[in-house]
């Protein structure tokens, strides 16, 4: 629910807010105003409504988790089939590369790439992917290990199908209902190292806003406008909170069907 | 009064699908030094009456009867602190997975020592020692300081019993103790629990789905099918000449000295003729 | 456990810091950005970046510049700061202490809090201990540390006025009683030495900070304490236990959980992994004069050398912690250990 909410606020942002041109960086006459009926979140120091500039933050915010998310599956899911399909040296060199990758304090490996890259929204996907694909590979790999003996794949094999036909065709469909899990619960988790990330100055230039940065801009401020950094750090809590949920429940549901 | 009495024992799970009776008006009498043979098929309710003795059926079973008592124990109090390990303890069918496999054998023996005993640490020593040679282990030392999985199955299950005993109690439910064990050992196993019994005078209620077993050991014995008694009465007499179906059938079904080459009958084709008769 | 295992352990754990240190080093050198420009200066002439490059050595093959800065590497010198102009191995020296302070407190708070609970949770499954654990780590795991940081602030600081904002110890205890250096970590310092007064006020500093810290790992430790006993508490040797009248305590604190404890402690890699990237937002957030603080400055002043650096430190403290909790596993287990 929290989710589809979320969702279709931030699509439908520009009709949610009568100070759409502000949500995108437009100064307004009225500074650090308290939340009111007319500014429900008040409003920041160059005078932009907080309601439009969360909504507008969550674009940014939303969309850079979920390419993060597709990123790590594209690199990861693939070295993970093949990882565990061919087994051998393959496996053990995709493995060790993983091994390395996972070394790294997770935050630590975004805000050191981070650094290199530079702002933009691009870099800030690929700073925090980078870190991530491990884990979609060490699930692929799993699931195809566990699945590689089975007769339905050596059948395909003898009836001459190609390697990359197999992989793609019979064992990637298996692949897919863990790695959605983990997707969404990452989903989550990715939302909150993207804000950390521009928090700390790392994320998108302004004034494009997205919710880490806003909350940077509102520490001038804070404690005396409180709701300048309450605002967006609650709009955070409650995306990863249903994200987390969600992919917490499909967990579970997953086990149950994993038992019957 | 016998010293275990049960009388009209029910228990009813309570699962997503509905309640399922599992022992339906269940009625025994033991007296005390008995060894008293429950025997059945698994599912027959064999293990679920016996674990009521001791608290121990899952949470969603819903437990009923008339009496319900052990020794001076009404069991209907769920006071089970008194009863568990000071009155009743329970041996089970697979010795490996009853043992707790990051502790030594004399450390999980001490804690029970130190529950139900007032025996300072180095009583608590000689006490274990007695015990471990009591049930026949040999080298006491060296088995204490062992691991589970660093002895034979025979010595894990003389372990076990050997725990049983330290806590001091007068029943011990043995759930199938042999059916995990080779044919050698389980015969020594069942001569420990029967000097057991002649020198302590402990009350055992031995629970297999074995005839051959329950008649080298059991005094009494109670046929069990469907979660009733179907039968019940002195081991001989009942083994020899059953009265009910399907005690025959499960007399059948066991192999005999002269049996061999022949195919012994099963006991599900001829339950099939003892639930046509009653229907 | 056979010498054997634990040589494997320590010779993947090295093949693992050389690769990531040449990870770390080959990024900064295949990206666009140009070092010496940085180390010159913003407006330096070409000839001052050409110096420069001599300087670092940025002319000669990568190899070879790979080779200087691990052997450099390894004897602890990581080159000096283009912000502070300091050895960087000084300031990190500098740094840590306050950094781990925090960072143990909340493994500690895990270890002490958050696995007795863990423990109660499974103790009654589906109670509300257990629903609570689970919401609990669900909650912690989606609150962005540096905003629930503020939100202490502004609670515990704005509103009640019960704790200080920021800062490792108020100005009077610098001026008055100023805390004689020893470990570096003030805390301990403070008691070392005696000085109660100073210990007080670093401990009121220090509960804003840690708490922050400590929650989403006691969150985590709870719930994988509760998962890891859910399994062990289904076993036969818990049910023999508790046939044989063993107290619900010690079935469940002693027995149950010295089987659940390999499980358990897997717990203390990723806290540590948490509360390490977590102090770097925490300590902006308090102000408190840690490795995060300065890698947040250097990041603000693109000073490579020290990012390149902390990642390196952060990394390698990172491998031996999990080496350490691999053993410990290992070691637990006797069936594992004497094998």
């Amino acid at each position: 629910m929290i989710i589809l909410c979320t969702l279709a606020a931030i699509v439908f942002a520009p009709w949610l807010t009568s100070y759409a041109e502000q949500g995108l960086g437009a100064p307004g006459p009225d500074r650090l105003l308290a939340p009111s009926a007319e500014h429900v979140m008040g409003t920041d120091q160059l005078g932009r409504d907080m309601w439009a500039r969360v909504l507008f933050g969550g674009r940014v915010s939303v969309s850079v988790a979920l390419l993060v998310v597709l990123l790590a599956i594209g690199i990861g899911v693939p070295l993970g089939i093949v990882a565990g399909y061919f087994g051998g040296w393959v496996d053990q060199i995709i493995m060790r590369a993983t091994d390395v990758f996972l070394a790294f304090p997770p935050l630590l490996l975004a805000i050191f790439m981070a650094a290199l890259l530079g702002n933009g929204f691009g870099n800030l996907v690929l700073a925090i992917g980078l870190g991530w694909w491990p884990w979609y590979t060490r699930i692929a790999r799993a699931q195809v290990v566990s699945l590689r003996q089975r007769p339905f794949v050596e059948a395909a094999q003898f009836m001459g199908v190609g390697h990359t036909r197999i992989m793609a065709r019979h064992l990637a469909p298996f692949v897919v209902s863990p790695v959605m899990v983990q997707g969404t619960l990452d989903l989550g988790a990715t939302i909150l190292t993207a804000a950390a990330l521009s928090f700390l100055g790392l994320g998108l230039a302004p004034p494009t806003p997205d919710w880490g940065q806003i909350i940077a801009e509102g520490r001038a401020h804070f404690p005396a406008r409180w709701w300048y950094v309450t605002f967006p750090g609650l709009a955070i809590f409650l995306v990863a909170l249903a994200f987390n949920l969600l992919g917490d429940s499909l967990r579970d549901a997953q086990k149950t069907e994993g038992h019957s | 009064m016998a010293y275990i009495e049960i009388d009209n024992l029910q228990v009813v799970l309570e699962l997503a699908t509905g309640p399922l009776a599992v022992v339906k008006g269940v009625s025994l009498a033991v007296e005390k030094g008995e060894i008293f043979g429950i025997v059945g098929e698994s599912g027959s309710g064999k293990t679920m009456t016996c674990t009521t003795l001791l608290g121990l059926t899952p949470n969603v079973a819903r437990v009923s009867a008339e009496t319900l008592s052990v020794g001076e124990h009404n069991l209907l109090d769920k006071n089970w602190a008194a009863v568990r390990g000071r009155e009743v303890a329970m041996i089970f069918q697979d010795p490996a997975s009853a043992l707790n496999p990051v502790f030594t054998i004399g450390a999980q023996i001490d804690a029970v020592l130190r529950r139900h005993t007032e025996l300072n640490k180095k009583a608590r020593r000689a006490r274990l020692l007695e015990l471990l040679e009591q049930v026949g282990l040999p080298d006491p030392l060296r088995t204490a300081a062992s691991y589970p999985h660093q002895i034979s199955g025979g010595m894990q299950q003389r372990a076990l019993i050997a725990m049983a005993l330290s806590a001091g109690a007068n029943t011990l439910i043995a759930d199938e103790p042999t059916t995990a064990l080779d044919v050698t050992v389980q015969a020594q196993i069942l001569a420990l629990l029967k000097s057991l019994r002649d020198q302590l005078g402990l009350t055992i209620l031995f629970v297999s789905h074995d005839l051959a077993v329950i008649s080298q050991v059991c005094d009494k014995v109670a046929v069990m099918l469907h979660g009733e008694i179907v039968e019940t009465g002195p081991a001989d007499a009942v083994l020899k000449s059953p009265d009910h179906p399907y005690t025959r059938a499960l007399l059948d079904a066991s192999p005999k000295p002269g049996s061999r080459g022949t195919v012994l009958p099963t006991v599900a084709a001829q339950m099939v003729l003892h639930g046509g008769s009653h229907a | 456990m056979g010498f054997k295992v634990l040589g494997k352990r320590l010779l993947m754990a090295c093949v693992v810091i050389f690769c990531v240190s040449v990870l770390t080093f080959l990024a900064t050198r295949i990206l666009p950005t140009d070092p010496a420009a940085l180390y010159a200066g913003p407006r330096a002439s070409t000839a001052k970046i050409e110096e420069a490059r001599l300087r670092l050595g940025l002319d000669k093959p990568l190899v070879l510049q790979y080779a200087q800065f691990a052997g450099k590497a390894l004897t602890g010198d990581f080159g000096v700061s283009y912000r502070t102009r300091q050895p960087i191995s000084k300031d990190i020296k500098k740094f840590l202490p306050a950094t781990l302070e925090l960072v143990f407190i909340a493994m500690l708070m895990a270890v002490v809090v958050g696995i007795p609970l863990g423990v109660l949770a499974a103790s009654k499954p589906k109670g509300c201990l257990d629903q609570i654990s689970r919401l609990g780590a669900i909650g912690m795991a989606s609150f962005p540390v540096f905003w629930i940081a503020m939100i202490f602030q502004l609670v515990f600081f704005s509103w009640l006025n019960w704790l200080p904002l920021s800062g490792q110890f108020s100005r009077e205890t610098m001026l008055f009683n100023p805390i004689t250096v020893v470990t570096g970590f003030n805390s301990i310092d403070a008691i070392l030495s005696g000085n109660w007064a100073a210990l007080s006020d670093v401990a009121r500093h220090l509960v804003l900070p840690a708490l922050t810290l400590s929650l989403y790992p006691i969150a985590l430790a709870m719930r994988m304490t509760r998962s890891a006993m859910g399994e062990v508490m289904q076993e036969h040797y818990i049910t023999t236990a508790t046939a044989m009248g063993l107290s619900r305590r010690e079935i469940l604190f002693r027995f149950a959980l010295k089987n659940a404890l390999p499980q358990t402690i897997t717990v203390l890699g990723l806290t540590f992994a948490f509360s390490l990237t977590g102090a770097v937002l925490v300590e902006v957030i308090f102000a408190w004069p840690g490795i995060g603080s300065y890698v947040t400055a250097a990041i603000l002043a693109v000073d490579f050398p020290v990012i390149m650096a902390v990642t390196l430190v952060g990394t390698v403290i990172y491998v031996l912690v999990n080496l350490l909790v691999d053993l410990a596993q290992a070691s637990l287990d006797p069936r594992v250990a004497l094998s």
